[in-house]
């Protein structure tokens, strides 16, 4: 599979490359690769524009890709929306829902692993729509082994609007009982924002069974191009909102005086979007499937477990979130003592070995867990047991070269 | 840059000024002290300095981080202690960190590298 890939090919520091960080990007394979040059070489014409033969297939293969996603994940096509990415999906959902919805009084419940991406819009909403906000966010804490603490849900849930969740911690690898969330959080009468942009890539999505409202994940993420992310929305919910940004694109008729608006999705793509990026996300998407998804979990779930295995032998190694690997995505934190993130990552770059380093976007689980900071590897398919004991090979030997030595 | 031995944060140098400073701690009565954050990773670090008619008579700095930003803050107050001299501690640049450090950095190390600079030059803004 690896062949695939074409970025694996290089030498980083006179050493092949051994990608530990795909919960910030994926590799892309060279069927998506090949996907965006086809596009741009032979058929791309703007989209829902043009009369002439190569619009129409622009649109086409646009809109075949919606189709994917929503199979996917298990939805309708006209589901869909393209946005640039999870966070401007979120950002959408907090302007277009959240405007109109959270009002004096209302109440939102995050937890302390979001990404800064699923914290920060539903901040800046509260700041914006009511004083005194703090009263009005309800975090969901973690437990001992860095899994959510729910056993206060069902008094939390009372008067809350929104529950905004991640499905996959990217620090903690937690994956997250969204279905029992969801349920529980209908039963108030509450919509359910699910952050998916480390589960989609990594494991089978299916929006029906879990049941919530809102879904969104990025295309880079699962071998696709930056710049294109997905915001599921259940249609009920999507009629009634009123559109995002406003333009082209998403108008059914519009004189100087005023404008009605397209359906949705199309209501929310206001502009030329992605096409090439669609396109490309489109190929992720077969390359996905041809695998399978179950396969793509199982082969991360193994290296996992391989992988905590091997790292909590090192001494003076902490690895943060579930000890099990049926508890966690193919994400794994931890720190060496006393040695900084920054610096372990840096020498592990010298072996060729890329890994992310610092809070990864999420500073209130960090200042949770009493860290400033901490290492992350993140697995993917092209990942294996060797790039694993590479990993441990070379974090016992910046742990020889960083001992502490006092002349 | 690329087998061990060459040039690299396990550098001996590195590791003497980042893990065991002789100028690491707080001065009783600062002319001046300056603390920054570094965005990236929220590391922070403290620079004290007292001055003299124009003279820097002690300097020391404080603060958690990485080998990086460590060792250089620890270098630049042992420069800052060998020049004195505070119109020629003003000129102190980019070049002079690097230079003291003596190894090679990436594009997000450098910001490690420039902390205790850019406190520095923070700190004569202050100084009356």
């Amino acid at each position: 599979m690896n062949k695939d890939f074409p970025i694996l090919k290089q030498k980083i520091n006179g050493k092949n490359l051994v990608y530990l960080d795909s919960a910030a990007t994926s590799l892309k394979p060279k069927q998506v690769i090949e996907a965006v040059a086809d596009c741009c070489r032979s058929y791309l014409a703007n989209v829902h524009r043009g009369i002439y033969q190569l619009s129409e297939k622009s649109t086409q293969e646009y809109e075949s890709v919606r189709g994917k996603v929503a199979k996917l994940i298990n939805a309708s096509p006209d589901e869909v929306i393209f946005t640039k990415n999870t966070t401007e999906a979120i950002n959408l959902v907090a302007k277009v829902w959240g405007e109109a919805n959270i009002t004096k009084g209302s109440k939102i419940i995050l937890s302390v692993m979001e990404h800064h991406s699923n914290l920060v819009p539903w901040q800046e909403l509260m700041r914006q729509q009511v004083t005194g906000n703090r009263q009005q966010r309800v975090v969901l804490d973690i437990n001992d082994k860095g899994e959510l603490d729910l056993s206060d849900l069902d008094n939390k849930l009372k008067g809350v609007s929104l529950v905004a969740i991640t499905h996959v911690s990217n620090v903690l690898g937690t994956i997250n009982p969204v279905k029992e969330i969801t349920q529980k959080a209908h039963q108030v009468g509450a919509l359910v924002l699910v952050d998916g942009a480390q589960a989609v890539p990594h494991m089978k999505v299916d929006v029906k069974k879990l049941g919530c409202d809102f879904y969104v994940f990025s295309g880079h993420k699962m071998l696709g191009p930056s710049g294109v992310g997905v915001l599921w929305v259940k249609k009920e919910i999507a009629d009634k909102l009123p559109p995002f940004l406003t333009g082209g694109g998403m108008v059914s008729e519009v004189t100087l005086e005023k404008t009605s608006f397209a359906e949705a999705p199309h209501k929310f793509e206001a502009g030329t979007p992605n096409i090439e990026g669609v396109i490309g996300l489109g190929a992720a998407i077969d390359y996905l499937q041809k695998l399978g998804m179950d396969k793509v979990r199982q082969h991360e779930k193994a290296l996992t477990e391989y992988a905590l295995k091997k790292l909590s032998k090192i001494d003076g190694l902490t690895i943060y979130g579930p000890k099990e690997e049926e508890k966690r995505g193919g994400i794994i934190a931890f720190n060496l003592a006393g040695i900084h993130p920054h610096d372990v990552a840096s020498l592990l770059d010298k072996d060729g070995i890329a890994v992310r380093a610092g809070f990864h976007c999420a500073m209130p689980v960090h200042q949770r867990l009493g860290i400033n900071g901490s290492t992350r590897v993140s697995f993917y398919i092209y990942n294996s047991m060797e790039d694993i004991d590479k990993l441990v090979q070379s974090l016992e030997k910046i742990k020889r070269k960083l001992s502490f030595r006092v002349k | 840059m690329t087998e061990e031995g060459t040039m690299d944060l396990t550098q001996e140098i590195i590791l003497q000024h980042g893990r065991l400073s002789p100028y690491k701690g707080k001065l009783e009565n600062p002319t001046v002290k300056v603390k920054l954050e570094n965005p990236l990773c929220g590391d922070s670090l403290r620079v004290d300095i007292r001055i003299v008619k124009d003279q820097v008579v002690d300097a020391c700095f404080s603060g958690e981080g990485c080998l990086i930003s460590q060792a250089a803050a620890s270098l630049l107050v042992g420069e800052i202690l060998r020049v004195k001299n505070l119109n020629k501690i003003k000129k102190f640049n980019e070049e002079t960190v690097f230079k003291l450090l003596g190894i090679s950095l990436t594009l997000s190390r450098t910001q490690c590298a420039l902390l205790s600079l850019r406190a520095l030059k923070k700190a004569f803004k202050i100084i009356p």
